[in-house]
């Protein structure tokens, strides 16, 4: 007889069931990069990927787990129970870092940036659940204060249907209309910027296609409304404050795939729905200060790193505390007031 | 790959009740089995008494002992005529063993005939009730300031609740009314679940009968494990050193309790029956019925087409907040509402797919926005895990329900309602506060 603890039910949902649908959700993205960039946009999301699989793989297979042996090596990859690869969250890293880099990059910033991001962003702080940082992002931030000069030259959109290999080095190169807006105060069409005619990172020009993908999330259940609602919003209400013409900014730069993507990771946002609006609208704030006044004219990078370390504090703040005898019936309190 | 297809669902952040038409069938009436079991105790060290020996024979509803002492007692009676065969510890749904009695029964009748026993003065009606059997919380009855009647079904599959509001609607009613006058309440609340017309209708109905009665209809149903919460709530408050006794006490009641409360006071039967649902993947077919309380739980699934041989996993009440047995010559206690049977398909851990085993907590924060008791069991259970159990009570350790809801939405399939029991049974000088006991009968 089973004398296993209660509850006994459950409704099928596991880790993997979270990363899917960051996949199909992600499907729109890269489809619109594909089209906008060209193929090399795919080899560099190819690269990405793999190199995220295989530096956690090897990270486990030679540190984390316990017991592994060598010789049956695909089994044991595919039972060992601390090989997590199949949970697919290095996969969705893979996804996200290459969404953040510019598309006529040469392919060994991937590969780098994704080991550095898997590695570092993840691994060191104790795996899948311990990170504080965003992985994807801490790969991205690291790869733009090693290399500046390769990761701030973009490619014209749509530039690989008139010829070329798409490469950094023969690619019309282009100003993404965040820097166009800093530097020279130049608007670009609206249009432009929601369909993805515009230059900039792979995931993050075409704002129809991330808004396609947010749908599907949140149809899900995978991420909930209050990080993007708050950050957008703080996003647009701040812009409106500072004289700089809100919907602009909605659209121009990462803002659509930080918003919905990168914020909402669970890991590393506070927990309570609370936390979450608080965490959004300090995104948004800082988003919009970094774009006004500070040196880079993106960011929302810097802006939900920031964020998550402060995540853990929201979320103790957010928490209601419980004096240690106290015995709290919320149910009831709608009903025993009265 | 079983666990793939989740990925492409929708997955449902609560239970199903897909009790649908198993609550619109008429609830049968099981037969005498051949022996009852009926314990006297409800820990190995509570005092009892016995007024029968061994060879005697008994008619149904002859007071047989005493669980507990007198004043605080409650009676206990034979619920089938027979002979009684055995006073020894016995295996119990609860604990280990537990000292019962053992009655074999004589006629097969059809129906269990209640026989009155009018032997008890009506006038002091909480001694009336104890010696009638009936399990309610008598140290806080007679202070209560608020009585709550849940209405609504928590347990996905159980309809138990359902049955008994439909068939003895009268009999809920005015156990109600009794028990208001005696406790001298002035407020009276009944729950019931928006969505649900026709418990709707009758718990109106209910209402109206009574003065001070008003109904709260909410959207998801509420769990029963707030019966003990409360009481605890209350024990907590009466201990506080600083506090002076609190006159605002709330106690919540089940609707089969103020039935059998109806039937001892109108009708003088003793508690001997009770309505509950055997369902699971162990019997052909999933029923309610009335079930004499001391029915071996072997007999129960068996007569629900099942084989008690089979069955790997039985647990008494729902699949959320049951007990599991360990084994099936327990008898059925008061207080159950369901008995479920399942047989091992797919849910031992060499046979299930490997991305159901435990991972990592992933903080996706899904056990906290389905929490009905406002608490984070995510941070809970990991400080519980690390020993630190203080820390846990100040985030709300103790106002846990044990719903079972955290358990249900996690994607790591982390045991939350586990590790939380753990830290309450743990934590350091919190004696009086342990797991919730549903099923315990005496209150002193």
């Amino acid at each position: 007889m089973i004398v296993s603890s209660p509850p006994t039910l459950h409704n099928g949902e596991t880790a993997h069931c979270l990363m899917f649908d960051v996949y199909i959700a992600a499907v729109p993205a890269i489809i619109a990069g594909i089209l906008f960039f060209g193929l090399h946009a795919l080899w560099i999301l190819l690269v990405s990927i793999i190199s995220a699989v295989i530096t956690e793989l090897v990270i486990q297979m030679f540190f984390t787990a316990k017991g592994f042996t060598f010789r049956p090596l695909i089994y044991n990859i595919l039972t060992n129970d601390d090989i997590t690869i199949l949970d697919g969250s290095a996969l969705a890293t893979g996804i996200l870092l290459a969404f953040t880099l510019p598309p006529g990059a040469p392919l060994w910033i991937p590969a780098v940036g994704s080991v550095f991001a898997i590695a570092v962003g993840k691994h060191v702080f104790g795996g899948l659940g311990n990170n504080i940082f965003n992985p994807a992002l801490v790969g991205r931030a690291f790869l733009l204060a090693a290399w500046p000069g390769i990761m701030t030259t973009w490619t014209a959109p749509l530039a690989w249907l008139a010829g070329g290999s798409g490469t950094t080095v023969d690619a019309v190169t282009a100003a993404t209309p965040l820097t166009a807006m800093k530097m020279s105060n130049q608007t670009t069409p609206l249009l432009d910027m929601i369909l993805g005619n515009t230059s900039g990172c792979m995931g993050e020009t075409s704002a129809i296609a991330l808004l396609l993908g947010a749908g599907y999330l949140l149809y899900k259940g995978t991420i909930t409304w209050h990080i993007p609602f708050s950050y957008i919003g703080t996003v647009f209400i701040f812009a409106l404050l500072l004289g700089q013409d809100p919907v602009f900014h909605l659209f121009a730069g990462g803002l659509m795939l930080g918003a919905f993507y990168m914020a909402t990771d669970v890991v590393t946002s506070p927990v309570t729905r609370s936390g979450r609006i608080i965490f959004g609208c300090g995104a948004g704030m800082l988003t919009i200060l970094i774009r006004k006044y500070g040196g880079y004219p993106e960011g929302v990078c810097y802006a939900i790193l920031i964020m998550n370390a402060l995540a853990p504090l929201i979320e103790r703040i957010t928490m209601r505390s419980h004096q240690p005898d106290e015995v709290t019936v919320p149910m009831l309190d709608k009903i025993l007031k009265d | 790959m079983d666990a793939f297809w989740p990925t492409f669902t929708r997955r449902p952040q609560t239970p199903p009740a897909f009790a649908g038409d198993l609550a619109m069938q008429q609830s049968a009436h099981m037969p005498t089995p051949a022996q009852v079991v009926i314990p006297l105790q409800d820990t190995p060290e509570d005092p009892f008494q016995v007024f029968v020996g061994s060879g005697d024979i008994v008619q149904a509803g002859q007071k047989i002992g005493i669980m507990g002492k007198e004043p605080n007692h409650i009676a206990v009676h034979a619920t089938v005529s027979g002979t009684i065969s055995a006073i020894i510890p016995m295996p119990h749904p609860l604990v280990y063993q537990i000292n019962s009695v053992r009655i074999s029964a004589q006629q097969k009748e059809k129906k269990i005939q209640n026989r009155p026993c009018s032997t008890v003065s009506h006038e002091d009606i909480f001694y009336f009730f104890r010696e009638m059997g009936i399990p309610l919380d008598y140290a806080s009855l007679p202070n209560a300031a608020c009585l709550i009647v849940n209405a609504t079904e928590f347990e996905p599959g159980i309809s138990a609740k359902q049955r008994i509001l439909i068939e003895k609607q009268e009999a809920v009613a005015g156990g109600l009314k009794l028990l208001a006058e005696a406790s001298g309440t002035t407020k009276v609340v009944l729950i019931c679940e928006k969505k649900d017309e026709q418990i709707r209708s009758i718990v109106w109905n209910i209402c109206n009968k009574i003065q001070t009665a008003t109904v709260q209809e909410v959207d998801s149903p509420f769990p029963d494990t707030i019966q003990e919460l409360l009481r605890q709530k209350h024990a907590r408050q009466s201990c506080d050193a600083n506090k002076e006794a609190s006159s605002d006490t709330s106690l919540m009641l089940d609707p089969a309790i103020l039935a059998a409360a109806y039937d001892a006071y109108y009708h003088d039967i003793p508690f001997m029956e009770q309505l509950i649902t055997v369902a699971g993947s162990g019997v052909q077919t999933p029923m309610n019925v009335w079930v004499p309380i001391g029915t071996l739980l072997s007999d129960i699934i068996q007569y629900a087409g099942g084989d008690p041989a089979s069955a790997r996993r039985v647990t008494i009440g729902g699949t959320l907040t049951g007990r599991p047995q360990y084994s099936l010559g327990a008898p059925l206690i008061k207080k159950s509402h369901a008995v479920i049977a399942n047989i091992a398909i797919a849910f031992d851990k060499g046979r299930r797919s490997r991305f159901y085993n435990r991972c990592a907590c992933v903080r996706c924060g899904k056990c906290v926005d389905v929490c009905p008791a406002r608490i984070p069991p995510n941070t809970i259970a990991e400080l519980i895990e690390h020993r630190r159990f203080d820390d846990a009570a100040g985030l709300g350790l103790f106002s846990c329900l044990e719903c079972g809801l955290c358990y249900y939405v996690c994607p790591s399939q982390i045991p939350l309602v586990e590790l939380l029991k753990l830290g309450k049974l743990n934590s350091r000088g919190r004696d009086s506060l342990l797991i919730f006991n549903s099923y315990k009968t005496l209150y002193s």
